[in-house]
């Protein structure tokens, strides 16, 4: 029995705990006031007037809690969920409050009544602070997802008002006419409404809050994205201004008929220089299909980056819309990108690093391709949040990648692993 | 057997490439022969259809004919799993991660010195007859991502998840890991006893069990994953 109480009484808290936010909905500290208010008098009204009912007190006070939140919220819909969520409190505590009185003493009490009742709504609400800030700390989001626990929430709740039900509040009836109705079966029905709706609202504040840390990821890879794009056009006005300046001297050459002189800057200095340019030139060449931009300059920036450890691109098709936001394809080839320069460029032997962009009758096809030196990983490990290989790093690109292809239907990633290459396959189906 | 079809428009090539894996399968005692050396693609392709034994194809990008060695690869890929391809080529700035994609060539072999040439069809020869003596040993799956089918050894699989996208899975091997539309019910359907449906996620593969977690029901399969074990899963897997 003891057991019973203390599991719905917990549960009761959890319940408080959820709804902490909704009951004093308003942040304004008026409209807060105004509840508590009328938390406090409820607890004086029916025992001043023995006579009155508490079914109907607790309609008035949510019925008086509504207009006068409405008048001074503005907001119907907010102050009517907002009163009625007051008034599945009252009946908790006043529950609460009638069991507790039933087990101190048996004679009715004004004061002590009123005493315990306080003492009630300031437990509840002190173990339902203390409750919601240890759940969000430590198990908010894995325990209360958890169906089980909901289920026991929502069992311990009903336990609870059958126990009230029994124990305390037996032969507290309203009489409408011949109409009897017991009090208990009505905070039962209330009580019960309430816990459903909490579970619902547990479930939304969960994905909410999933869906906000994913938001913030993806914040975080954009931002780098966004950075490889800047680098990106700065690598190709570099390469515009050095063009530009041999030209410029050029025609310094020619202007002053200097022969000699431009002989000895073209096959002495240029030469170098040329080797570099020429290597740039092809990469850009060879993504002369590849009609989309933000693609295009990533793939140049990041096979800049890679130029002078070899790197391979085949693009021979025309590449002009994706079935997907380019910015997304883009992110994750960027990532891609990104780990296999990096594993590349760690290996000891070659560093090979070949990308074909290929285009199906229902799809584009972009391969990455490097060598790398072996080592024994799980593939699915890759993608978990906060594994890297790296000395420094986040572990976050393939965690992101995966997010991404976890949620858009037209993307699909395949890894491949030997002992030479590592071989990443994004397939972007077209509408 | 393993056939191995060589096709090559340039006949002195061709009988090199022809002696040298002849004389390499007798010396090696291998259950493997050349049953066709070609110049036109049309016969080698006429003949693989009729017989569709596990083969080797050596084939030169350049043909000199209608089609091409990728074109004729393509076809052959038509046909069936059972065929390794590897090309012969002169250049090597070819888009062969493209070819590689797209007909899944084994090895590409570049004509420079003999020594390496042999030396790659070598490679080529022994992959293929390892590979020819698995595939009849076991079963293989067919696997559509978007326009591309994959061919993957059953034996290989260790599990097949679903994602949060609706109809779309995820498979593990050992060395690969590819998302594709199917339906895990049905995937399940295709494959062998070995394979349980542990979770209403999951179809795992019980010989790629490596550890069992009771404690927090899963399972440790081969590759380091953790695979959650449901109670209608529990029953099953005994």
């Amino acid at each position: 029995m003891t057991f019973f109480v203390i599991l719905g009484a917990i549960s009761f808290c959890v319940f408080i705990a959820m709804y902490l936010d909704n009951v004093l909905t308003f942040n304004a500290g008026k409209q807060k006031l105004v509840l508590v208010l009328f938390l406090c008098m409820f607890g004086i009204i029916p025992r001043n007037i023995p006579q009155l009912n508490i079914f109907i007190v607790v309609c008035l006070v949510g019925l008086v809690a509504t207009i006068v939140l409405t008048v001074l919220h503005k907001n119907m819909l907010k102050s009517i969920i907002s009163a009625a969520l007051l008034m599945a409190l009252l009946f908790g505590i006043e529950g609460l409050t009638l069991l507790t009185s039933r087990l101190v003493t048996y004679e009715p009490d004004l004061l002590l009544g009123i005493s315990i009742y306080m003492a009630v709504i300031a437990v509840v609400f002190l173990l339902a602070l203390i409750l919601r800030k240890f759940l969000e700390k430590h198990v908010w989001a894995n325990i209360l997802n958890h169906k089980i626990v909901q289920f026991l929430l929502i069992s311990a709740s009903v336990a609870l008002l059958l126990i009230l039900k029994n124990f305390a509040i037996e032969g507290v009836h309203i009489t409408l006419g011949q109409w009897t109705v017991d009090f208990g079966d009505i905070a039962f029905m209330l009580f019960f409404a309430a816990s459903v709706t909490m579970v619902v609202i547990i479930v939304r504040y969960v994905s909410i809050e999933t869906a906000l840390r994913a938001e913030m990821l993806l914040t975080e890879a954009s931002k780098k994205y966004v950075h490889d794009l800047e680098e990106s056009y700065k690598a190709l006005r570099t390469i515009k201004h050095d063009y530009v300046n041999i030209l410029t001297s050029f025609k310094l050459y020619i202007d002053s008929e200097d022969v000699e002189g431009l002989k000895r800057y073209y096959y002495d200095e240029l030469t170098e220089m040329n080797q570099d340019l020429l290597r740039q030139d092809q990469l850009i060449g060879s993504l002369q299909d590849v009609r989309l931009s933000e693609i295009k300059s990533i793939l140049i920036y990041k096979s800049s980056v890679a130029a002078q450890h070899g790197i391979d691109i085949e693009a021979k098709d025309e590449i002009d819309n994706l079935g997907v936001s380019t910015a997304i394809v883009c992110q994750i080839l960027g990532i891609l990108l990104d780990n296999a320069i990096e594993a590349a460029v760690v290996n000891e032997g070659d560093k090979k690093l070949h990308i074909a962009i290929i285009k199906n009758p229902n799809s584009k096809v972009f391969v990455v391709k490097n060598s790398w030196k072996k080592q024994v990983i799980p593939i699915s490990k890759l993608y978990e949040l906060g594994f890297t290989t790296k000395a420094e790093g986040q572990g976050l690109g393939l965690f992101t990648v995966r997010k991404y292809t976890e949620r858009i239907k037209s993307l699909y990633l395949e890894t491949e692993m030997d002992d030479e290459f590592f071989i990443q396959t994004l397939t972007v189906k077209d509408d | 057997m393993l056939n191995i079809y060589i096709c090559e428009d340039n006949v002195k090539q061709r009988e090199f490439v022809t002696t040298f894996v002849t004389d390499y399968c007798i010396f090696r005692n291998l259950d493997a022969a050349v049953v066709l050396a070609s110049s036109d693609p049309k016969e080698i392709l006429t003949h693989y259809k009729k017989s569709k034994d596990p083969s080797l194809f050596i084939l030169d990008i350049d043909l000199g004919a209608e089609i091409n060695g990728i074109e004729l690869a393509s076809r052959i890929r038509k046909q069936g799993t059972k065929a390794t391809i590897a090309f012969l080529t002169t250049h090597s700035e070819l888009a062969l991660l493209t070819i590689q994609y797209k007909v899944e060539a084994l090895d590409f072999i570049i004509k420079d010195s003999p020594d390496n040439i042999k030396r790659k069809i070598a490679e080529c020869i022994s992959t293929a007859y390892e590979r020819q003596k698995e595939i009849s040993k076991s079963k293989s799956i067919k696997i559509t991502v978007s326009d591309k089918i994959i061919h993957l050894d059953i034996d290989d699989i260790i599990y097949i998840e679903t994602t949060q996208t609706r109809h779309k899975l995820r498979l593990h091997t050992h060395s690969r890991t590819l998302e594709f539309n199917g339906e895990l019910k049905a995937m399940e359907e295709q494959l062998d006893e070995r394979f349980v449906r542990s979770h209403k996620s999951y179809v795992i593969n019980k010989d790629k069990i490596t550890e069992i977690n009771k404690k927090d029901n899963s399972v440790t399969m081969s590759n380091g994953s953790l695979c959650p074990i449901s109670r209608t899963g529990k029953k099953l897997m005994k």
